[in-house]
């Protein structure tokens, strides 16, 4: 038992200083113990959530979060294999960067994490037409939209977006999360039911609305 | 009319050679480089440098929108003239709509010397990736970080020699599969804003008005809406 939690701290630590071989490797050692995936999966991830302070404290850049993306998915591959991949049923979120934008990083990332928590994840990629949005949210039926925006651009992308599900009445079933370089400002400005700072509100929005929803049978107002 | 400029220092160059052709005697307050990745960090080093300023009539800004980082902006002592642009590529290549064009071709990573040496720019990233990881992982790392880049262009804003540069970016570019290109700048935006005509590429802040959302927004803006960076109705 004291074994298994020094190797798990070990693997909070190893993940935070990004050391790639190091986590895999005592990942290895977990799993050979016979803990159970999701705790490993959870330690990973507490690490991860220490990575993201580190960069916000301007220690870490954008290229160690993205090294830190590269582990949890190796991690994920490792602990879960091919399950990562089932995703029963239709797609509970559409998500993709909006057109006239091209950073996906934070999307991808967000994607991951969805995944993980067991959420059935349509991604469109990048620079995605008001068009494409609502014809995939159309023909899912998904009730949480995802769009993705980094650029000042992208706000009007995301207002068209909106304002074409609305045209189409398909608001009252699908909530739109926006993300990326947004304020509740652009979130006004877009129309948009919901904004986000990061992956981590993201996720735990999503789960939040799609449990509203089980529960009541709809989503719930913002 | 006394003025100040409140300029980004990875712009130095060029704002400096603007204020050298245009013979503008405003005196420069530097704002340090590399607050762009944190919008909030730079609009709170913005709204304290601007709060400090006092007994002029306009605080001129070498900023763009700069990912929100201007939103929320008020200056109690002077007016605010700011360029209407998105951030200062756009502001180097002279006007949105260049950067849009060049945009739309295909994804485009810009340059300039200035964000070569002060800023953390993806070749600086490459090389601490590489020290940091080895050169086979931050080559994997900065694939993915390009992945929807197909070209390197680095800005000839005439105020730096293109030499400086061009190995470094030229060999980053091929590193990574990107096509190089040396793309003209255009001083003309900052010389304006550092001589005037303050026209429709130029918003005007009253003392003590809050810069918000609405004041870049074209549909408000309505003999604006084709000319110049903003968010349509």
């Amino acid at each position: 038992m004291i074994l298994t939690l020094l190797s798990n701290s070990l693997i909070t630590s190893a993940v935070s200083k990004l050391q790639e071989e190091k986590v895999l490797g005592l990942v290895k050692q977990s799993m050979a113990a016979g803990q159970d995936p999701f705790v490993i999966l959870e330690e990973v991830r507490t690490g991860l959530e220490v990575v993201g302070d580190i960069y916000n404290q301007g220690k870490y850049f954008l290229a160690d979060l993205i090294m830190a993306a590269e582990i949890f998915m190796e991690v994920q591959e490792l602990l879960l294999g091919d399950r990562k991949d089932e995703e029963a049923g239709p797609p509970q979120v559409v998500i993709g960067t909006v057109e006239t934008d091209i950073h996906d990083i934070g999307k991808n990332i967000t994607i991951s994490t969805m995944r993980y928590y067991g959420l059935n994840v349509l991604d469109l990629g990048v620079n995605v037409p008001p068009r494409i949005f609502l014809k995939e949210v159309k023909e899912t039926k998904a009730p949480i939209l995802c769009l993705s925006g980094l650029i000042s651009q992208s706000y009007d992308s995301m207002k068209k977006t909106v304002r074409l599900l609305d045209k189409e009445a398909l608001r009252p079933a699908t909530k739109v999360i926006i993300g990326g370089l947004v304020t509740e400002v652009v979130r006004n400005y877009t129309g948009a039911d919901y904004w986000v700072k990061d992956c981590t509100a993201g996720v735990a929005l999503c789960k939040e609305l799609l449990a509203a929803k089980n529960r009541s049978g709809q989503l719930t107002g913002s | 009319m006394s003025s100040i400029i409140v300029a980004c220092r990875t712009i130095e160059n060029e704002v400096k050679k603007a204020i050298e052709e245009t013979g503008a005697a405003h005196p420069v307050i530097w704002i340090e480089s590399g607050l762009h990745n944190w919008p909030e960090k730079l609009h709170r080093r913005l709204q304290e440098q601007i709060s400090c300023i006092d007994n002029v009539e306009y605080i001129i800004m070498a900023f763009g929108y700069c990912g929100n980082s201007l939103l929320g902006i008020e200056s109690p002592n002077a007016r605010l003239v700011i360029p209407r642009v998105d951030d200062c590529i756009s502001l180097l290549l002279g006007s949105y709509q260049k950067r849009q064009q060049m945009s739309a071709e295909m994804g485009t990573y810009f340059l300039t010397k200035g964000w070569m040496d002060y800023e953390n720019n993806i070749l600086k990233e490459y090389e601490r990736c590489a020290a940091r990881y080895g050169n086979e992982k931050a080559e994997r790392v900065m694939k993915i970080m390009l992945e929807n880049y197909k070209r390197l262009a680095l800005i000839d804003t005439g105020a730096y020699n293109l030499d400086d540069c061009l190995s470094r970016s030229c060999s980053f570019a091929c590193k990574l599969g990107l096509r190089h290109e040396v793309v003209p700048g255009s001083l003309d935006l900052l010389k304006k804003l550092f001589s005037g005509p303050w026209d429709e590429e130029f918003l005007i802040i009253p003392l003590g008005e809050v810069l918000t959302f609405d004041h870049f927004r074209t549909d408000i803006l309505i003999s604006q809406a084709n000319t110049n960076f903003g968010f349509s109705s």
